[in-house]
């Protein structure tokens, strides 16, 4: 879902005749949370359990918020903050586990049940009678065969959000002077 | 802000929240927690309403527009629980107010007017379809009594909003905009793509919405695309290109449209004094830059409603709505104080005087009532203010109005009057100075007869023959009315011809007979030396003795090409002196008294018309 947003976000900078160039010098404040943010997730999924799964899945998302509060005046940094929030709403009431909607893995990828019924599918688990807050896990759907992609409304907005950062830093007018024409107008 | 209207505000934004809190309501009783899909749904449906909320379709040939909302509602409560279809559009309205800030609840009310329809008109199709009956998109009467009920539904929840809200000006657009027929082939156009994407949706699931939103959005955008070079080329065809103001064109149109529907209004027109010497001394470029510098400033000068343009080279209108005398002069003052400040350096580096602006006023319906006329008006304000030296505001004034109306107590026969302008407007295209000299006449000619008690009767003549006194003239020839140097004799020949010809033109009109002999002997001498009868003495009648002194006294007072002005003292002298030769003497002293009171009426200096 992240890769379609920073896709979509290029496209639509490249079509609003923005540079790609731009995408050199982001100037966005704490930009070094993001890529610490990314390895302690990934790690707490990948490897961890138990507590130190929940103490680094954590920790990465607040590295996460972090950069998000630090540059929230950027269009469409509150997006990503709004949709990292509702996955990590939705994930501490579960126990830092995100839930996904049954019938749907069942319709697209049958051999991933047993996995996510064994909670054993990263971080996701199946959803029940007594997870909570269903509607913000992952219950959308993306297929381009051989490739399925299950998502939030979380991952959505952070996608979103991307898209709109990736085309604001390629069509940001430079040097920060932002050139009014003369306005021409009647009274 | 009044607080009656920050109060009625309150009002409207309750409104809008109480109105969700009803429908929302409704739903969860009806239909108490969404299912997983369900949630899907109402996502998906609030995310593309977010997206297409910032997409106009443009019609631009119509002056509408087509609102994408409809076309997601329509396609959206077709095909799933209408309780789905009310989350997701609270969740669209609640997202898309916080974008609009402290007008938030305009937004919320815009949201609800959909949705509620949405929900009304999907309630009354599940009525006659029965509750589990399926929905048809092809079932054309259904279709219709949805349509109509969605289409109702909307316009009233918005009424009644503009109703608390008290917006006079909301209510009309809106009112307007939905009696206009103009917006019902558009309304009936997002239906019809309602209805594509909801056949689209029932085939293929919330994909198809997706894949439909982007052929939407090609559309949009090219539209807008197209609305924006259309909307390039109206300014285009409206705006002076050097000053950003309107053009010529543009004022001449608005002000056809005020004269169709009667709608008082006053005209300023300025003109730039000596503008042409400063092209030719600064060069055209800055030239330009004065032009702009002005236009700006009169924008700053005008107020919301008016109208800024540039009329011509250097001559710029202000055109406003109504029409109180006094505060334009004081506006047009305003102005001609601002320019005369304005800060040209290189009119300041030589020592020169600043450039200034003349400006004339007219005000339709008191001054004229066709533009024509108006524009003829200004025009004369403007010159006077020209001849008399620059830099001034003159309002439009003329001695024959004053004459006009005089007529118009007893003669209700106004044909004469359209007459005499007739004439007078030639002569005053053959040659300005007669004209204006003319009225001037009119002035010193009565101070005289109510000095020495004329009675009504007669002045009422002599003022009309005062006016028409040189109306012969337009019968000479423009290069001999206007010539600098001395006439030759066969000119003078013509030259003198022109109190002949004013008594051959005005002699058919059967109630200037008064008037006759005066306009024939205005030029007899009292010695008996003057032309066309070389009548003495008494002989004269008085009338015309009376117009021969203010006549002279006028070309004594004013620079003509062949002699020099003089001043009220000289020009008493000189009165005196020619007492009992070429003026009556008994009427020489009452002039003296008379125009020591009024002064020299102003009048052209060098005349520079540039």
């Amino acid at each position: 879902m992240v890769t379609i947003g920073l896709l979509l976000g290029l496209v639509a900078g490249w079509l609003r005749k923005g540079s790609f160039w731009s995408l050199g010098s982001p100037s966005m404040r704490g930009l070094w949370l993001v890529p610490v943010a990314f390895f302690l997730q990934s790690l707490a999924i990948h490897l961890l359990h138990g507590t130190a799964y929940v103490i680094m899945l954590a920790a990465g998302y607040m590295g996460m918020m972090g950069f998000a509060a630090l540059n929230l005046r950027i269009i469409g940094i509150p997006w990503m903050a709004a949709g990292t929030l509702a996955n990590f709403t939705v994930m501490a009431v579960n126990g830092l586990r995100m839930p996904a909607y049954l019938p749907v893995v069942q319709h697209y990828n049958p051999q991933l049940v047993p996995l996510l019924l064994a909670g054993r599918l990263g971080k996701s688990i199946a959803m029940t009678s007594a997870t909570r807050l269903d509607f913000l896990g992952d219950i959308f759907t993306f297929k381009m065969s051989p490739f399925v992609s299950l998502f939030s409304v979380g991952d959505v907005l952070i996608a979103v959000g991307l898209a709109e950062v990736m085309q604001y830093l390629m069509t940001r007018p430079k040097g920060g002077n932002v050139s009014d024409p003369v306005a021409k107008t009647a009274p | 802000m009044t607080p009656s209207r920050k109060l009625r505000h309150s009002f409207a934004a309750v409104y809008a929240v109480l109105g969700w809190v009803a429908l929302f309501t409704w739903s969860v009783v009806t239909h108490p927690t969404p299912s997983i899909p369900e949630w899907v749904v109402l996502y998906t449906l609030a995310g593309l309403l977010l997206f297409v909320e910032r997409f106009h379709i443009p019609v631009t040939s119509l002056e509408v527009i087509l609102s994408l909302e409809t076309v997601y509602l329509v396609a959206f409560s077709w095909n799933f629980p209408i309780q789905t279809v009310i989350w997701g559009g609270m969740l669209y309205a609640l997202v898309s107010s916080l974008r609009y800030k402290s007008d938030w609840y305009t937004q919320t009310m815009n949201s609800l007017a959909y949705v509620a329809a949405a929900w009304a008109a999907m309630e009354v199709a599940h009525r006659i379809v029965g509750v589990h009956g399926r929905l048809n998109v092809m079932n054309i009467p259904l279709l219709l009594v949805y349509s109509t009920t969605y289409f109702f539904v909307n316009i009233v929840i918005v009424l009644i909003y503009l109703t608390i809200q008290r917006s006079r000006r909301n209510m009309k657009l809106f009112l307007d905009s939905i009696t206009s027929f103009r917006a019902i082939p558009v309304y009936l156009v997002t239906l019809m793509i309602g209805m594509l994407m909801a056949i689209v949706i029932q085939n293929s699931g919330l994909g198809g919405a997706i894949l439909f939103t982007g052929l939407i959005l090609l559309v949009a955008w090219s539209y807008g695309d197209y609305f924006k070079m259309a909307n390039h080329f109206k300014e285009l065809a409206i705006r002076d290109e050097l000053t950003g103001l309107y053009n010529h064109r543009h004022i001449q149109s608005v002000m056809d449209e005020w004269f169709a529907e009667e709608k008082p209004f006053a005209f300023l027109m300025l003109d730039i004094d000596h503008f042409k010497r400063y092209n030719d001394v600064w060069g055209h470029v800055h030239g330009d830059d004065v032009l702009r510098k002005i236009a700006g400033l009169l924008q700053e000068h005008s107020q919301k409603g008016e109208l800024c343009a540039r009329y011509n080279g250097d001559e710029f209108v202000l055109a406003l709505p109504g029409s109180d005398l006094d505060e334009l002069q004081a506006r047009a003052e305003a102005i001609r104080r601002a320019v005369e400040q304005l800060e040209l350096p290189r009119v300041d580096r030589l020592n020169r005087p600043p450039l200034t602006v003349s400006i004339g006023i007219a005000v339709y319906p008191e001054m004229a009532d066709n533009k024509k006329d108006l524009l003829m008006r200004v025009d004369d304000a403007i010159y006077k203010a020209k001849v008399t030296g620059n830099n001034q505001v003159f309002l439009y004034e003329s001695v024959l109005d004053e004459v006009q109306e005089d007529l118009a107590q007893e003669d209700p026969e106004q044909e004469v009057v359209r007459t005499l302008r007739v004439f007078l407007a030639i002569l005053n295209s053959k040659d300005r100075y007669t004209y204006a000299h003319t009225e001037r006449d009119v002035t010193y000619a009565t101070a005289l007869a109510k000095k020495i008690g004329l009675s009504e009767d007669r002045l009422r003549y002599l003022r009309l023959g005062a006016f028409l006194h040189d109306i012969g003239k337009v019968e000479v020839p423009t290069e001999i009315l206007t010539k600098r140097g001395p006439l030759s004799k066969d000119e003078w020949v013509v030259m003198r011809n022109h109190v002949e010809m004013g008594v051959a033109i005005v002699r058919p009109i059967q109630s200037l007979a008064a008037c006759l002999p005066i306009i024939r002997h205005h030029h007899e001498r009292y010695d008996g030396a003057g032309y066309p009868d070389g009548l003495k003495d008494q002989d004269i009648p008085l009338e015309a003795r009376i117009l021969t002194i203010a006549d002279s006294f006028d070309a004594m007072t004013t620079s003509r090409p062949y002699q020099r002005k003089r001043n009220l003292d000289e020009a008493i002298a000189e009165l005196r002196q020619c007492a009992g030769k070429q003026f009556d003497p008994g009427l020489v002293e009452p002039f003296i008294d008379a125009v020591q009171t009024i002064g020299i009426l102003p009048s052209g200096g060098q005349m520079d018309l540039a």
